[in-house]
C-alpha cells in the first residue's frame, strides 16, 4: 500500500466531490436569504405568511411521521421474522431487496394498475359485489401513504435486521432462564437491543419521506401537495428558484430538527447494547 | 556484500521509538551474527513487536540505526530490505492457494516460471508439505498454515527471518512440536532468526540467545542458561521461571559469596554476587525453587530458617510445597520420592536452606507484598 | 423463542404479499393485450414490448441510463475506494468530516438536494447535459459505493499488506495482488450499488434533464403523467429485470445478507461505527 504523505492525494476526488456538493449547498442558503437587495429573512416570512404553505409543510411532516410509525409497525415483526427464519431465508431476504432496488417510478406505476378506479383492487372488488362504486384508494393521502411504505419498508426491515444480526440469541433465553414470560424478555431484552436499529431505520424513513416528489405527485390528489410537490411546481411551473431554495432549507432544517435528538438517543441506546454484549 | 563472517547479519544500533512522548523503544543495541537464532523476550507491550516492525522498516525508529549484512536500512523500504517475517496472525493470502502464497516472493522478483516452481516445491517439502500447493488456505489445519507461513518467507532466502509469536495461536502440544521442528529447519538452513514471544520456555528451548526487553529496554542479553542461572536484574529473574525473591540488607561479604539480613528477622541467607556489594545495602536474593533444601537437608547446612509448610502440591515427578515464613512465603519444588522421605504435611514445622551458590544476589528490593514466592511472571 | 401475539403472523404474511404486489403487477400488465390489466387479463400479447423495441425515445432514454449508470458507478466507486484507503488507515482533522459528508446524499431529502443540484448544475451551464448529469449522480451514488467499500478496507488485515511488502512487493504491486483482491466483495457490492441507484434515480433526475437528454426514469415518470402510454409496462418490466440481474450477480459474490447490510440501511457513519 502507499504510505507516507502521498496517501492523502487519494482523498483529491472525494473532496473535489465534496466540495462541490458544498458549494451547490452554500449557494442554495445563499440565494434563500437574498432579499434582492443585501440579506434577510423575507423569503421566509413570505413562506410563514401563507397558510397554504403552512398547511403544506405541517402535512410533509404528518405524512412522513405516519409513513415512519406505519414502517416500524409492520417492519419490526418482519425483520424478526426474518432473522429467526432457518430455511429459505435468503429468499425473504430477496423479497425485501428486490422491490427496494426497483426504481420508484416502475414501483409507483405498478401501485397505479393496482389501486386506480379501473385498477385490479377495485375491479375485483366490484366483481364479487363487494362495493358497487370503486372506492377511492388514489388521488388522495390513502394512496400517497401506501406508495411512501412501499418504498421506505425495505430500509426499514434491513435497518432493524442488522440491529437483530448483532443480538446474541443466548441474551433472550438467559431471560427466560430467570423467569421472564415471553413478552417480558422481549420488552425488557430484546426490544431495548434492537431499538438501535430501530431509531436508525425511523431516522432514514423520516427524512426520505420527507424529501419525496414523485409519489405525492402520482399518487396524491390536486390538494396533497406536499414540499417536494410545492418544490417540483416553483421550479417547472414558477419557474422560482429561490423559493424552491427557501423550502428546500426549510426542509433540510425540518429533517434536522427531527434526526438530531433520533440519533443522540440511537447513539446513547447502542453504546448501552454495546456494553450489554460485550 | 560485505564479508559476512566478520559482519554481524544484523545489527540493531542505539534505536529508539517514540510515540509522542511515550518511548516505546528505549535506546536498544544488539546485533545477530549470521545463522543465529535470537529471541526478543518480554511481556505484552514491552516494545518487542516495535522493534521487529522496526528491523522489517515498517515503523521508521525515532533515533539510531539498522543494519542488515553491513548495510544500513535508513530509508529502505521494507521491500527492499531482502527480509522475511512470519505474522502472528499468519497473514496468509486468502485469495490464493498453497502454492501461489509460496510462490508470490518469487513473482514479485520475477523468477522464471521453472524458477519459481522448483522454488515453491522446495520450499514446501522443506515444512513437510510435499503436495498441499493446489490446497486453498481455509482448507488447512492451524499448523499446516504455519508452515506455509513459513515457507512463503523462506522461499526467497531472506538475510534475516523475522518471527513475531507465530506459535501463538495453536495448542501446548503442536506448539512444542512447530518449536522443535522451526529450530530444525533453522539449523539446517542457517538462516539468520529473529523471533518475538512472550513464552519464556519458547524463548529457552530455541534460541541461541535471548534478550528480554521490559518497557522498551533490553534488560539482560545472553544465552538461555546465563540467562537463567545469572540473571542480572529483578525483572529477568521473575520472568525466566519460577523464583523466590527474598529481600533484605548485606550483612557481610567474602568477595562474591555474600551473607544477607533477610527483613523481618527471619535470619540470615547466603548468595552469590556477581561482584562485592557495598555492606549495608539492600539487596534481593533469587533462589530457583528446585534449588531449595528442605528438611534434614537444610540442617546439615551451616546456616536455615524456620518455617511452616502451607500447601503440598503433586506435580507429577515434583512435589510443590509452600513454606510459610514470618511475613514471607516460599516455593520449593524436590523429587516426590524426597518429599516423601521428608514427611512433608501441611502446618508441620520444617527447615529450609539452600547452597549459596544456587542463590543470586540481586540489586534493589521487591515490595514486601510481593515477597512471596514462584510468582506468576505472566504479563499478557 | 417465539413472540405468541396473535397479530404478528399475518402481519409479516401480509408484507410479503405487499412488497412484491406492484412489480408482480407491473409485468403481468406489461404482457395484457390492453397494457393495462384487465379481468380477465387475456389475452396475452408481446405488442408493447414490439412497440417498445421500434420506438427510438425510449432506446435512446434506456441506452442514456445504462451509460450514466456505468460511468457515474465507476467515478463513485473509484472515489470511493480512494478515499476508503485514506480514511480507513489514518484518523487527522477533519476526517470525520469527510466520512459524515460522504453519506450526506443518502440522509439528506432529495427534494432538497435536487434543488442544490440544480443551483450547482447552473453555476457551470451544466444543466440538461450528460456530464451534469454524471457530476450529479457521482455525488448521489457516494454513500453506496463508500458504505461497502469503507467496510471492506477496514477489514482488510494490514498484516496482508505487510506481508507482501516484506517479501518484495512494491506499493502497486500489493494493491494490484493482495489489496484489491481482498476488498473484492466490497467493490463489486459498492459498484452494483451504485449502479442501481443511478440507473433508478428519478427525483432529483427530473429536475436535471432537457430536450437533449431524458433518463428512463424520468421519461417513465413523464410518461406516466402526462399520456398513459402502454409501453410503460413493458419499459418497467425490463428495468425490473436489469434490477433482478444485478441482484443476481451480486449473489453470485457475496451473501445477500451482507449486500444488505451495506444498503445505507443506518445513518451512522461506518468509520466511526466500527472505531467504537
Amino acid at each position: 500500500m502507499p504510505t507516507g504523505r502521498s496517501l492523502y492525494l487519494a482523498l483529491l476526488p472525494a473532496i473535489l466531490l465534496l466540495t462541490l456538493l458544498t458549494f451547490g449547498l452554500a449557494k442554495l442558503i445563499a440565494v434563500s436569504f437574498d432579499t434582492g437587495h443585501g440579506i434577510g429573512l423575507a423569503s421566509y416570512v413570505g413562506f410563514f405568511a401563507r397558510p397554504d404553505y403552512v398547511r403544506m409543510l405541517w402535512r410533509t411532516l404528518l405524512v412522513a411521521l405516519a409513513t415512519t410509525v406505519i414502517c416500524v409497525l409492520i417492519g419490526y415483526p418482519t425483520a424478526w421474522f426474518i432473522s429467526r427464519c432457518q430455511a429459505h431465508r435468503s429468499l425473504f431476504l430477496l423479497l425485501v431487496i428486490l422491490p427496494w432496488l426497483v426504481s420508484v417510478v416502475v414501483r409507483t406505476y405498478g401501485w397505479i394498475v393496482l389501486l386506480g378506479n379501473k385498477g385490479l383492487i377495485n375491479n375485483l372488488l366490484v366483481l364479487m359485489g363487494a362495493t358497487q362504486r370503486p372506492i377511492p384508494l388514489m388521488f388522495n393521502l390513502v394512496g400517497v401513504i401506501i406508495g411512501l411504505v412501499h418504498i421506505s419498508l425495505p430500509f426499514m426491515i434491513l435497518a432493524i435486521l442488522a440491529a437483530f444480526r448483532h443480538l446474541d440469541g443466548a441474551l433472550a433465553e438467559a431471560a427466560m432462564s430467570l423467569g421472564a414470560r415471553p413478552w417480558q424478555s422481549f420488552r425488557r431484552v430484546i426490544l431495548p437491543l434492537t431499538m438501535p436499529g430501530v431509531m436508525s431505520g425511523c431516522s432514514l424513513v423520516f427524512l426520505s419521506t420527507t424529501g419525496v416528489i414523485v409519489t405525492p405527485l402520482l399518487l396524491g390528489g390536486l390538494r396533497d401537495g406536499m414540499m417536494g410537490t410545492q418544490i417540483y411546481q416553483e421550479m417547472f411551473i414558477v419557474f422560482s428558484y429561490p423559493k424552491a431554495a427557501t423550502m428546500a432549507v426549510l426542509l433540510a432544517l425540518c429533517g434536522v430538527l427531527v434526526i438530531v435528538p433520533l440519533q443522540w438517543l440511537e447513539r446513547r441506546m447502542s453504546r448501552h447494547s454495546r456494553a450489554a454484549q460485550a | 556484500m560485505p564479508d559476512t563472517a566478520s559482519v554481524p547479519m544484523l545489527e540493531v544500533d542505539h534505536v529508539s521509538k517514540r510515540y509522542g512522548s511515550v518511548r516505546a523503544v528505549d535506546d536498544v543495541s544488539f546485533s545477530v551474527a549470521a545463522g543465529e537464532f535470537l529471541t526478543l523476550l518480554g511481556p505484552s507491550g514491552c516494545g518487542k513487536t516495535t522493534v521487529l516492525r522496526m528491523i522489517a522498516g515498517f515503523v521508521e525508529p525515532s533515533a539510531g540505526s539498522v543494519r542488515i549484512a553491513g548495510r544500513a536500512m535508513g530509508g529502505v523500504r521494507p521491500y527492499d530490505r531482502q527480509i522475511g517475517i512470519v505474522f502472528q496472525n499468519l497473514a496468509l493470502f486468502p485469495h490464493m492457494t498453497v502454492g501461489q502464497n509460496v510462490a508470490f516472493g518469487l513473482e514479485v522478483r520475477r523468477r522464471g516460471r521453472d524458477e519459481t516452481a522448483r522454488g515453491v516445491a522446495d520450499a514446501l517439502a522443506l515444512v513437510g508439505l510435499d503436495g498441499f500447493a493446489s490446497r486453498r488456505i481455509h482448507e488447512l489445519s492451524g499448523g499446516q498454515r504455519q508452515r506455509v507461513a513459513l515457507a512463503r518467507a523462506l522461499v526467497v532466502h531472506p538475510s534475516v527471518l523475522l518471527l513475531d509469536e507465530p506459535l501463538g495461536a495453536l495448542d501446548l502440544r503442536l506448539r512444542r512440536q512447530m518449536q522443535a521442528e522451526l529450530k530444525q529447519i533453522q539449523r539446517r538452513l542457517g538462516t539468520t532468526f529473529v523471533l518475538v514471544t512472550h513464552d519464556q520456555e519458547e524463548a529457552l528451548t530455541m534460541s541461541d540467545r535471548i534478550a528480554v526487553l521490559n518497557h522498551g529496554r533490553i534488560e539482560q542479553i545472553g544465552t538461555g542458561a546465563e540467562i537463567y542461572a545469572r540473571p542480572t536484574s529483578l525483572f529477568v529473574a521473575r520472568f525466566i521461571g519460577d523464583t523466590n525473591i527474598l529481600s533484605g540488607r548485606v550483612a557481610a561479604c567474602d568477595r562474591t559469596r555474600v551473607r544477607i539480613e533477610i527483613g523481618g528477622g527471619l535470619g540470615a541467607v547466603e548468595a552469590i554476587a556477581a561482584s562485592p556489594p557495598v555492606p549495608g545495602s539492600m539487596v534481593s536474593v533469587s533462589v530457583r525453587p528446585e534449588d531449595v533444601l528442605l528438611g534434614q537437608a537444610a540442617e546439615q547446612r551451616p546456616w536455615c530458617l524456620r518455617g511452616r509448610v502451607g500447601e503440598v502440591v503433586y506435580a507429577g515427578a515434583q512435589m510443590r510445597c509452600t513454606v510459610l515464613l514470618d511475613g514471607a512465603e516460599l516455593q520449593a519444588s524436590l523429587p516426590a520420592r524426597l518429599a516423601a522421605a521428608a514427611n512433608l504435611a501441611p502446618d508441620v514445622s520444617i527447615s529450609l536452606s539452600w547452597h549459596a551458590e544456587d542463590a543470586w544476589l540481586l540489586p534493589g528490593t521487591v515490595p514486601s507484598d510481593a515477597h512471596h514466592v514462584g510468582e506468576q511472571k505472566q504479563c499478557e | 423463542m417465539r413472540l405468541r401475539l396473535p397479530l404478528w403472523q399475518p402481519v409479516v404474511a401480509a408484507v410479503f404479499v405487499f412488497l412484491p404486489a406492484p412489480i408482480v403487477i407491473v409485468i403481468a400488465a406489461s404482457f395484457s393485450h390492453t397494457g393495462y390489466l384487465d379481468l380477465p387479463p387475456w389475452p396475452l400479447s408481446l405488442r408493447w414490448y414490439i412497440a417498445l423495441l421500434s420506438d427510438t425515445e425510449w432506446l435512446g432514454a434506456i441506452g442514456t441510463s445504462l451509460a450514466l449508470a456505468f460511468v457515474a458507478a465507476s467515478a463513485s466507486v473509484l472515489t470511493a475506494l480512494c478515499a476508503a484507503q485514506v480514511l480507513a488507515r489514518r484518523r487527522f482533522t477533519g476526517s470525520h468530516f469527510i466520512g459524515l459528508l460522504l453519506m450526506l446524499p443518502l440522509v439528506f431529502p432529495h427534494a432538497a438536494l435536487a434543488v442544490v443540484m440544480v443551483g450547482l448544475l447552473m453555476s457551470f451551464g451544466a444543466g440538461g447535459t450528460f456530464a451534469g448529469l454524471l457530476l450529479v449522480h457521482a455525488i448521489l451514488t457516494l454513500p453506496y459505493a463508500y458504505r461497502p467499500l469503507i467496510g471492506s478496507v477496514m477489514s482488510l488485515d494490514t498484516d496482508m499488506e505487510e506481508a507482501a511488502m516484506s517479501l518484495g512487493a512494491r506499493p502497486f504491486y500489493v494493491l494490484r495482488r493482495v489489496s484489491l483482491p481482498l476488498i473484492r466483495p466490497g467493490l463489486i457490492t459498492g459498484f452494483l450499488f451504485a449502479f442501481i441507484v443511478s440507473f433508478d434515480e428519478v427525483t432529483v433526475t427530473m429536475f436535471l434533464t432537457g430536450p437533449d437528454i431524458t433518463t428512463l426514469p424520468v421519461k417513465i415518470f413523464h410518461a406516466i403523467q402526462e399520456t398513459s402510454d402502454p409501453v410503460v409496462g413493458a419499459v418497467s418490466s425490463l428495468i425490473v429485470l436489469v434490477t433482478i440481474l444485478a441482484v443476481m450477480l451480486v449473489q453470485r459474490v457475496v451473501r445477500l445478507e451482507q449486500f444488505a447490510g451495506h444498503g445505507g440501511s443506518d445513518t451512522a457513519v461506518p468509520a466511526r461505527r466500527s472505531h467504537a
